[in-house]
Formats: C-alpha cells, sequence, structure tokens
C-alpha cells in the first residue's frame, strides 16, 4: 500500500514538474524570439 | 462417411467452444459499432476482426514463433516499433500554438492525469498488482498508443481489453463528459470568454518541439520512444522544409501503423484470456478513469482561477484528458451551449495536447517507478 501511495505522489507529483517545466521552458523561447526580433529591427 | 468423420474432425468446427462463440459476438458488436455507429471506426474495426480471428480454433495465428498476428504483435508491438510511428504521425498532425499562445493552460493536461493515478490506486486497492493497476489507470489519459505501449511493456495479458476499454471510451467523450462538466461548473464560469493569446513566431513553434524533447526525455526517460517520436513530427511539420516527410507521416505511414495496431490488438483477446470477471472491473475502472480525468481538469481550471486574474474557462479543464480533438470539440460545445458566440474550441486544443504529453509523461514514470 505505501508503494502505490508513493508512486499516485510522485507520479501526479512528476506530471506537474514536468509541466513547470515545459511551462518555464515556453516563456524562455518566445523571451529570446522576442529579443532576437527587437535586436533584428533595431 | 468415416473419412468425411475424420474431415469434420480436422476441421475448426470440431474444437468450438461457448467462450469462442461468446468473443465472436464480441467481435461483431465492435464491428456494428465501427461500421454503424462510426465509434472509433479505425481502431475498433481491425481490433474486432483480430478478435474474430484469434478465436477460430487451430487458425494459430498467434501461435507464437509462426502466426501472422503473433508475428504482427511480436514485432509491432513487442518491439515498440508501432506506438512510436502512431506518435510521428500523431506530432505531424498537432500544432502547438494554442499552448505556445496560453502557455499556462499546459498544467490543464496536468491535471486531467489526476484520473489516471487515482484509478491506479483504486485498481490497486481491488487487487491488481501494481503493474495491472498502472496499466489500468492509463486508460484514464484517453490516449490508445499510450496504453497499448504501457501495457505490452507492464501486463500485455490485459492489453486487449484496456485497448478496447480506451479507444471505446474515447468513442464515447461526447456522453461521458458533458455531464461532469455541467455538473461541476456553474452557467456564469461556463460563459468566461478566454482572453485572445499572444502570436506565435515561426520560429517559437520550430524551438517548442526540440527544447520539449530534450526536457521531457531528460525527465522521464522510459517516455523517450513515445515523446522523441511525437516531438519529431511536429519538427517535420513546423520546419516547412519536409513537406513530403510530414505528408508521409500524417496519411500513409498513420494509416499502415494503424491497421498493424488494430489486428494483433484484437488479437490477443481470445476466450480464456478475456472470459474473466476482473475484464469486467478493467471496463469499470476505464470509465471511473475517464470521468475523474474530467473532473480533476475541471477542478484545475478552477483552482487556476482563484490564483489569478485573468480568468480561464474551466471547461478548457475537460480537455485535459487527450482524446484529439474530440475532447476539445466537446468543450466548445458545451461551452456553446451557454454562450453561443463563445468560441472555445481553437483554446481547448491547448490543454487537449497538453493532455496527450502528460499522459506520455504519466506513463513514463510509471515505467520508472514499477520496471
Amino acid at each position: 500500500m505505501n508503494q502505490a501511495i508513493g508512486i499516485f505522489v510522485v507520479g501526479l507529483g512528476g506530471v506537474f514538474v514536468g509541466m513547470a517545466l515545459l511551462y518555464i521552458a515556453i516563456r524562455v523561447v518566445a523571451l529570446v524570439v522576442e529579443r532576437i526580433g527587437a535586436g533584428k529591427e533595431a | 462417411m468415416d473419412k468425411f468423420g475424420e474431415l469434420l474432425q480436422t476441421s475448426g468446427f470440431f474444437y468450438l467452444t461457448p467462450g469462442m462463440l461468446v468473443m465472436w459476438l464480441i467481435a461483431f458488436a465492435l464491428i456494428y459499432l465501427a461500421i454503424a455507429k462510426n465509434y472509433e471506426p479505425l481502431l475498433l474495426l481491425p481490433i474486432g476482426f483480430g478478435i474474430l480471428l484469434v478465436n477460430l480454433p487451430l487458425a494459430d495465428l498467434m501461435k507464437p514463433g509462426e502466426g501472422l498476428l503473433w508475428r504482427f504483435y511480436h514485432y509491432g508491438l513487442q518491439w515498440e516499433v508501432i506506438p512510436p510511428l502512431i506518435f510521428l504521425g500523431l506530432g505531424a498532425l498537432t500544432d502547438f500554438g494554442p499552448v505556445l499562445a496560453n502557455p499556462r493552460l499546459i498544467f490543464l493536461g496536468a491535471g486531467a492525469q489526476g484520473g489516471v493515478y487515482l484509478t491506479f490506486f483504486v485498481a490497486y486497492f481491488m487487487g491488481f498488482d501494481l503493474k495491472e493497476a498502472a496499466t489500468i489507470g492509463i486508460i484514464g489519459g484517453a490516449d490508445g498508443p499510450t496504453t497499448i505501449f504501457l501495457a505490452t511493456k507492464m501486463a500485455p495479458h490485459l492489453l486487449g481489453s484496456c485497448a478496447v476499454a480506451a479507444y471505446s471510451y474515447m468513442a464515447l467523450v461526447p456522453i461521458i463528459q458533458p455531464p461532469i462538466m455541467r455538473l461541476l461548473t456553474t452557467k456564469k464560469e461556463r460563459c468566461i470568454r478566454m482572453k485572445k493569446g499572444r502570436k506565435v513566431s515561426h520560429l517559437e513553434k520550430i524551438l517548442f518541439p526540440v527544447v520539449a524533447a530534450i526536457l521531457l526525455i531528460l525527465l522521464v526517460p522510459p517516455s523517450a520512444p513515445l515523446m522523441a517520436m511525437f516531438m519529431l513530427g511536429n519538427l517535420f511539420r513546423e520546419a516547412k522544409v519536409v513537406e513530403r516527410l510530414t505528408s508521409a507521416a500524417q496519411n500513409e505511414l498513420l494509416n499502415i501503423v494503424t491497421i498493424f495496431l488494430g489486428l494483433p490488438v484484437g488479437a490477443t483477446m481470445n476466450a480464456e484470456n478475456f472470459l474473466q470477471p476482473k475484464v469486467l472491473f478493467i471496463f469499470f475502472l476505464g470509465l471511473f478513469a475517464f470521468m475523474v480525468s474530467t473532473a480533476t481538469g475541471l477542478l484545475l481550471a478552477k483552482l487556476m482561477n482563484l490564483l489569478s486574474r485573468d480568468k480561464i474557462n474551466p471547461l478548457l479543464g475537460a480537455a485535459g484528458v487527450s482524446a484529439v480533438p474530440m475532447a476539445a470539440r466537446v468543450v466548445h460545445k458545451v461551452g456553446a451551449e451557454a454562450d453561443k458566440k463563445n468560441y472555445l474550441l481553437m483554446y481547448a486544443m491547448g490543454p487537449n495536447v497538453a493532455g496527450v504529453i502528460g499522459t506520455v509523461m504519466a506513463a513514463g514514470i510509471f515505467l520508472t517507478l514499477l520496471n
């Protein structure tokens, strides 16, 4: 039972960690691309 | 007359069992649902026919090392070839634009995995072992190829029943989800209009599959076969320089591997394996997983609304199950019932494709923790 509880918590938490990483990556990439665009215009 | 008797004894008719006849009925039911009701016909039709074939005695189509369907099963599924190829095609068909335009919607794809893990827990409590429980739980992700991928590795004896449950419930998304959506949201919430997302550049769309593949495969290495092919397919699409490859992945390849996916999955369902009380539990738990996934997605969207000024229409949470694009269409339809000028489809595609990523991650985490 303890193993099942552990998998439940770690598993669901792991999916959220993965999504948080993706969220940060999307934000960072957007920022970098925006800066590159601004640099080209300048 | 004796010769005729001998011939009869060497024919399959002599070896038919009542269990096989019951499986024929199940096969006919799936073929009927696929043809007459258009319920996931691309998969349920070959699965139904595969069930019929494997329950013809003496045909030995699933005989290890010899049977034709066994070869499809062994080299296609056990060798992990077909589900990743399906994901290559899905990636080539997926537009991550809605996620990139509204990145916070990505969390709804994680919220909907609540059903996967809760069902895993309930299945374990009901007496399934941990690997079986994980295979049953993943049905809640509403992602057929991922269910098949995980079942092949964790509980091959449950492959057929879990795959049929997953595809059946995916076909029933328009029936299963709306009552839960109405129950857990007020009309005012269903009327919330989404703020228009930012414009996404072409460069961002190219970078996303590369960055996502690196991050997610590093985080959950066992998800690599599916994640890698999904992101490669998407890179084909967004690069716009390999139109032929994109088209092949979206059409010919996807169609061919779909045939070789459905047949062997159906062929795992012989009477001996399938006609057991626990299969009924699997179908019950699969439905439970779908319903809970829908509910947890909705509830996460409501929780995000408590913490944020820009409100999200909580219906979008229900699109976090990865039945693409059916779940997004259902969200749009239920939203339009409350406010017919509220156009939610594009926004719902965000959590919908995030749900695919979430389910693959959930499967990878099960593999990490249980293998």
